[in-house]
This record gives structure tokens, sequence and C-alpha cells, in this order.
């Protein structure tokens, strides 16, 4: 928590006054037209994000020289519990601060899409190896099998496209109870999305084609009156709340940006007590559409 | 004993940093601002661990003055960034930083690591 009357003094921007920016009665009404978002001013959320990453990251080498001092101790069954937690505490707080300086980016028109011709088999790969020792943990199996030479090439931002894979790989192994099943799937379609949730979201062009993921899990599921929700900026299902899981609810919120973003579409289907699928779409790189426009856009 | 100087505006991460590089047997010089680093690289250091964003001027900045002096341009230099700057982690390769490092993505085992490869690379 920042302390009352802190003043920040980063990046060389003008002194901005916290307690300003809390008072501020325009902060909630304020909306950037284009993503329809709150806009903060004065870029403050974008500086606090940033600024939040110099005590996490003391916290972090200090927990990582603590652990060494204490040697043979560090694995004692009492303090390695405690060293978790902090640890764990550590990972949660750095994904906040990342999620709120991508939300912070997006408000300000900097969060960048740098789209190339991008297999997105291999993004998945890498989400799987990057969440292969999670599932591990929590005696998750991952199921996954795709034949690369099949699935064409997209236009898309691999980085982004990662953060995208690995948030719902991830949401799903987190929400996935112990023995239960994550199965990921790629295939072409020639649909954007289903014509029964296209409305409201985009119209399925004619003759274009697409990769599809989907991402299966078996886990707690999502309750029909909260599944209008997912999306939304700081949306955490009541389960998942229970569940005692960390999260800052703006990770699917992202997600779905960043899919918009390269021209694709996003939905799920879920059942409470028996799991939820998330799918998304990216269209299929057109040869004869890959002008500097489309890449550089 | 290579001789390393941080510039690092944060004390606390300066003295996390330096503690452990000192336990790594390496002589340590610190600078909180890059006003204070432009004097103290006149003792010649064999490394530079700069962070990205210092209070008085930006990381880069005086990065490029380093690597524009011809007394200080041979001295290799890590740069620390905040999770968000990645981008600039390609200004700083074209300026001539030997590595980039995000602090929150990597923990002091990391650093020493990248640290003596440098080092044992510019010996």
């Amino acid at each position: 928590m920042l302390a009352k009357g802190v003043i920040l003094k980063r990046m060389g921007e003008t002194n901005i006054d916290i307690l300003k920016f809390k008072g501020s009665p325009n902060f909630a009404q304020k909306k950037n037209t284009e993503n329809n978002l709150p806009v903060a001013s004065d870029k403050f959320l974008s500086m606090t994000a940033r600024e939040i990453q110099v005590p996490i990251t003391t916290l972090s080498w200090n927990t990582e020289r603590l652990v060494k001092v204490l040697g043979e101790t560090a694995n004692n069954p009492d303090v390695a519990k405690i060293l978790k937690r902090i640890n764990e505490a550590n990972s949660r707080l750095i994904t906040l601060a990342e999620d709120l300086l991508n939300v912070a980016k997006m408000q300000e028109g900097a969060f960048l899409v740098a789209k190339r011709p991008m297999q997105l088999v291999e993004v998945i790969r890498r989400a799987l190896r990057s969440n292969e020792r999670e599932a591990l943990k929590r005696g998750v199996t991952v199921k996954w099998s795709a034949d690369a030479s099949q699935i064409p090439l997209t236009l898309g931002d691999p980085e982004r496209m990662h953060q995208v894979v690995l948030n719902i790989l991830s949401n799903a192994v987190k929400y996935t109870p112990r023995g239960g099943t994550v199965t990921v799937t790629v295939r072409k379609s020639t649909e954007l999305a289903p014509v029964n949730i296209s409305a409201g979201i985009k119209t399925n062009h004619v003759g274009s084609e697409y990769v599809l993921c989907s991402v299966e899990d078996t886990g707690i599921g999502i309750s029909k009156e909260e599944q209008k929700e997912v999306f939304t900026q700081f949306f955490r299902s009541r389960k998942a709340v229970a569940s005692d899981e960390g999260g800052t609810g703006l990770g699917l919120f992202l997600v779905k940006k960043i899919v918009e973003q390269h021209e694709g579409a996003i939905w799920f289907t879920s059942r409470e007590g028996y799991g939820t699928t998330f799918f998304f779409t990216v269209p299929v790189l057109n040869p004869y559409e890959t002008d500097a426009k489309n890449i550089n856009n | 004993m290579p001789k390393i100087l941080i510039i690092e505006s944060d004390s606390a991460l300066l003295s996390t940093l330096s503690e452990e590089l000192e336990q790594e047997g390496y002589e340590i010089d610190l600078s909180v601002t890059g006003g204070e680093a432009l004097r103290k690289l006149e003792n010649k250091p064999n490394l530079v661990i700069l962070d990205g964003l210092l209070s008085d001027i930006d990381g880069l900045v005086l990065l490029a003055n380093i690597k524009a002096e011809k007394n200080t341009r041979d001295i290799p230099v890590i740069l620390l960034l905040e999770s968000g700057d990645e981008s600039r982690a390609i200004s700083a390769s074209e300026l001539g930083v030997v590595g980039s490092i995000v602090k929150t993505h990597n923990g002091l085992r990391s650093i020493m690591k990248v640290v003596g490869d440098t080092l044992r690379k510019t010996r």
C-alpha cells in the first residue's frame, strides 16, 4: 500500500501527488473511447506499476539472499513453508504489477502489437513448457498434440500471443483439481467464431481462414450468472476467490484485448463443477496481404 | 580482483546487489546518480551495472555517454530494466550494452552468472 502523501519521482515525469489522484472525482467517469477503459490521469497507473517493481525486486532478491544465509535451516519444514509463502506472494505482486502496467499502456495507446508471420503451434509449445512445472506440482495432466505442418502461419506478435496462451493455460491448471486434465488442441477453422456467439464480436468473413486453439479443463467451472463478467476488468468468480488462488482479475481482460488486436475472437463454454473450455481464433496469414501496413499494425 | 561499478538510484536494491557481489569476491563501487557515476567511471571499473531509470538521468542516456567517451567505451555495461521496459533492451543493445536484465524476472543467481560470464569474456 502506498503511503499517504507519497510523491512519485521516477520516469522524469512531473511529480504527482497520489492524494490528488485518489480524490479525483473524474476517475471512474473518464473513458478511453477506443478501449472503453477508465482513464487514470497523468499516467498515474503506469508510474505506480513501474514504481512498485522496485520494492518487489528488493523483496525477491533479499528472500534469495536469506535462503542462502539460512543454509540447511531453509529446508526445515516450518521455514520452508514460510519461504514458499513469501515467494508465492511475490509472484502474485509481480503479476499484478505487470497486468496493471499492460492496462495502463492500453489506456495510453502504448500497448503495441508487433505482428509478423507466426506459427501459433510454436507459441503454444512455449507456453506449455512455461507451465509444465506448475501442472506437475498440482498433479494436473496436460494433454497436447498438433501437427505443425497442418497448421498454417498466422499474422501475430509471438510475445503477446504467448501471454494469451499462458494466461488461459495457467488458469486452466490453477482451477483444475488434482488428478484432473487440461487438453490443448489447435486446428484450422473457417469461422472467426461460432455464429451463436459471433453477434457482438465481429462478422465472419466468407472465405477467410483461421487457426483455432482450445484449452479444455476439468476444473471448477464458471457459474451461468458470472459468465458474462469473465472478460471484464477485475472480475474473479466466487469460486476462484474461495479457492484461495491468487489472481488480479486483469488477465482475461488483457487476453481478450490482445486477441482482438490480432483480428481474432475469444469465447468459452463452461459448466459449474465440470469444467471450462476457452477458444480463440487468429486469422491465417494471407500471403497477398503481408504488406508493411499489416505487419506493423 | 575485478572492480564493478553499480549505478542504481534505489538504496535498498543498491545495497542488496553490492552485498551479494562483494560476497562473490568482487570489489564494488557505488553510485546513486548518473552525475556521480560519470566521476566514478574515471576509476576504470572492469564492469558497470546500470539501472535503466536513474533519478537524475535516463540510464540509456548515461549508457550513450559511456559508449561515446574514448576512456570508457570499452567498459562492459549490463543494464537493469523494469518489466514493461523490455523494448529499451533493443536500444541498449544498439548502444553496445553486453546484456539487459529484467529485474523482476531474474534472481540474483542469474545476475551473478551474467556478471561472471561477462568478466570472463573480457579478461
